[in-house]
């Protein structure tokens, strides 16, 4: 019996052993910066000079600061439409792709997926392109119904252009997660619905989609939470523009620190972001803990 | 025995350590890092300096780090401010205030160019030209020169002479001729616009800034010092003409559509504008990366205004400078000189450098050799530099770009007033320096 005791203990130690490597790595690559960026939010520094303390200065000046606001608005909008869209058309492929119906399954499952494993920064250039004026775009939509708009030089439009981009590249990433999920329903609710007389839209909604609530969850809470930092896209298309309307908080944050030289002001925002997130995150780990979500 | 063994393999190891400290200690004193941008056809004539500099101290290792010109002044700030490896660096006349401000720099060492004092150093290069390369600092100078240049404005005369203008007489001299001209440049095919006019840079805000900076300052507004361009937010009139000038290119005169293409230079040197203006006496060698023949394009002088001051594009320059991290300031201060002495090289390119002597007294920029690698160099270059535009030498300089982008931005693209515009801008300048 003692001997058991001292083997767990020796064991624990061991789990200790072999997890200090990835401790260290997050610690002095995660939440070391995590605490600066609290720390920095309250000074005044261009990496240059010294750092001055401003107290809460910076979080004050950003209650009035419309750039700020109108990044967050930016971020929400992008997020909120983006999501919405990459779940439903992966939601809509995974089911397509289950169909007995499709022929090639495998080599349509693989154009949706090929633009995950592209470079963003290629994809952003080849889109660039292709929405310019003299673009694939323009011409084609100019051919079918005789108009284009500026894709990239309309305050109303350059947002949906970023965000069809985003959503080109990423639904194949969230299909593979819905079809992971679609694998998990048992075979034989669909077969007792049938022998009841269930058609597709019943079985749809009557056993799909209540089989795949922790699915839903899992894919919107990781959709929202890589979308609301996205950077890469919006930086190689438009670089925030026109007229900031694709400016969202990351770029924002980036611009703040090393185009506008306020490494303060921007981890003040950098922290305002991170709240953001951690209560979104919370709301999800309510949603798991109560139950709430799933069997 | 095991615990003999144990303590000669530690031993064996602190030795190491130490022998290897100290090697690590001697090659840290030999190497010497330098920052810059990059530029294929540079980049081999700066390489070259490498090898030119070894065979004087062979015992010194340089390394060049060639940066994309985009990233270049964010990399130097954070090896500065992380106490990187960083001997020397290359920053613009808008960039270097924020520097020096904070003490990075190192002033001038005679001793590396073989003088006695400061004054025999910066007589190596043309009167003024450290000052306009961003090199001087509270009356001290602390950069030496590697480009000075200045925006003149091109056209593409085969364009010209498509839209039977005669190039030789029809050059836009002033703003108002220089939207006819650009209207008759326009060309659409099958209603798809496939040529501007003219066009700047739509994504990167600073080239519409140094353009407006120059019609600013023709309209009598100094926009070269921060003193100067808060008191011209006092004279909204004269800020919305040239903002209206600038932004009428877009909304009402409809020469440049920002969506046909990004880039200003590339769009010229491919056919998709007839002119544009944010191009040095170094394009010639930039636009030979494009199949447009040399003699399909000329420079020409800024237009001005009728009523304005008789003041050309904006003049700029990079100087090298020494950082404070330098372990030998006087050896790198020498590597820099050496970097600077292949002015004749550069001028093959279009790549003016405005060194008049040598370290050794020889002669540096042969004026023959300028005339015949850069076409118009007396009809156009030289004398526009005589009568350039300052670029504002600010701390604050890129916060003062970004609110001045952000006026352009609401007009061209958000479709708002000139006179919002100015309001905007009134505030965001204020603000910035309040």
């Amino acid at each position: 019996m003692r001997k058991a005791s001292y083997s767990v203990t020796r064991l624990q130690r061991h789990g200790y052993i072999f997890i200090l490597p990835t401790l260290v790595f997050f610690s002095l690559f995660l939440i070391y910066p995590i605490i600066s960026a609290f720390r920095l939010s309250l000074f005044e520094w261009n990496l240059l000079a010294p750092k001055e303390f401003v107290g809460l200065q910076n979080f004050i000046k950003m209650a009035g600061d419309s750039r700020l606001l109108n990044s967050y608005l930016r971020t929400i909008h992008f997020s909120a439409v983006s999501v919405a869209a990459i779940n439903l058309l992966a939601f809509v492929f995974a089911v397509m792709l289950g169909s007995r119906l499709l022929r090639f399954k495998n080599f349509w499952q693989s154009l949706i997926f090929l633009p995950v494993v592209l470079s963003i920064v290629a994809v952003g250039v080849v889109w660039e392109f292709m929405y310019q004026g003299t673009g694939l775009i323009p011409i084609v939509l100019r051919e079918i119904i005789g108009v284009s708009p500026d894709w990239l030089t309309d305050t109303r439009v350059a947002p949906y252009a970023v965000i069809i981009t985003y959503v080109w590249r990423s639904v194949g990433y969230y299909m593979v997660i819905y079809i992971a999920g679609l694998l998990g329903v048992p075979e034989s609710y669909y077969e007792a619905a049938r022998i009841d007389g269930a058609g597709f839209w019943a079985q749809l909604f009557y056993i799909t989609i209540p089989s795949l609530r922790n699915t839903f969850t899992l894919a919107i809470v990781s959709c929202v939470i890589f979308t609301f930092g996205q950077f890469s896209i919006q930086y190689v298309i438009t670089q925030g523009g026109p007229s900031r309307s694709t400016e969202v908080l990351s770029l924002l944050i980036f611009r703040e620190a090393f185009r506008l030289s306020k490494f303060g002001y921007s981890s003040g925002i950098s922290v305002i972001f991170f709240l953001t997130l951690l209560i979104f995150s919370l709301i999800q780990l309510r949603l798991f803990k109560s139950g709430a979500v799933g069997a | 025995m095991r615990k003999v063994l144990l303590l000669v393999l530690v031993l064996g190891l602190l030795a190491s350590m130490v022998w290897a400290g100290g090697q690590s200690g001697a090659e840290e004193m030999s190497r010497i890092v330098h920052f810059h941008w990059t530029e294929t056809s540079y980049d081999k004539i700066n390489n070259h300096a490498v090898e030119l500099f070894k065979a004087k101290h062979p015992e010194v290792d340089v390394q060049i780090l060639l940066l994309p010109d985009a990233d270049r002044r964010d990399k130097i700030r954070v090896a500065l401010a992380a106490k990187g490896e960083i001997d020397s660096f290359a920053l613009s006349n808008g960039e270097s205030a924020e520097f020096l401000s904070a003490g990075q720099m190192v002033p001038i060492e005679p001793e590396a160019f073989g003088k006695t004092s400061v004054q025999q150093v910066v007589d190596m290069w043309t009167p003024g030209a450290i000052n306009t390369c961003g090199g001087v600092w509270d009356g001290q100078y602390y950069g030496i020169p590697f480009e000075l240049s200045n925006y003149v404005a091109w056209v593409n005369v085969e364009f010209m002479k498509e839209a039977g203008l005669n190039p030789a007489t029809d050059k836009p001299e002033t703003w108002d001729e220089f939207v006819a001209v650009g209207k008759k440049l326009v060309k659409e095919e099958g209603g798809t616009r496939v040529r501007n006019g003219f066009m700047a840079n739509s994504k990167a805000g600073i080239f519409s800034y140094l353009v407006l900076l120059a019609m600013m300052t023709q309209r009598g507004l100094d926009w070269g010092t921060e003193e100067g361009i808060v008191a011209s937010m006092d004279q909204p009139r004269e800020v919305a003409r040239a903002l209206k000038t600038y932004t009428d290119f877009v909304v009402k005169d409809e020469i440049w559509d920002p969506s046909l293409a990004e880039d200003d230079r590339s769009g010229f040197g491919t056919g998709k504008t007839g002119m544009f203006l944010t191009g040095g006496t170094w394009y010639w060698g930039v636009a030979d990366n494009w199949e447009m023949p040399r003699e399909n394009i000329q420079p020409f002088p800024y237009p001005r205004y009728p009523d304005g001051a008789d003041v050309g594009g904006v003049g700029y320059g990079y100087c090298l400078y020494v950082s404070r991290l330098a372990k030998d300031p006087v050896l790198v201060f020498e590597w820099l000189d050496t970097m600077a002495t292949q002015t004749n090289e550069f001028i093959k390119l279009g790549y003016h450098q405005p060194r008049v002597k040598n370290s050794d007294g020889s002669q540096a920029l042969d004026p023959e050799l300028a005339r015949a690698s850069i076409p118009y160099y007396d009809e156009v270059f030289k004398g526009e530099l005589a009568k350039t535009s300052v670029w504002l030498s600010s701390t604050k300089g890129a916060q003062v770009e970004d609110a001045v982008w952000n006026a352009v931005s609401s007009v061209i693209y958000g479709g708002g007033s000139v006179d919002d515009a100015v309001a905007m801008l009134q505030n965001d300048i204020r603000a910035v320096y309040e």
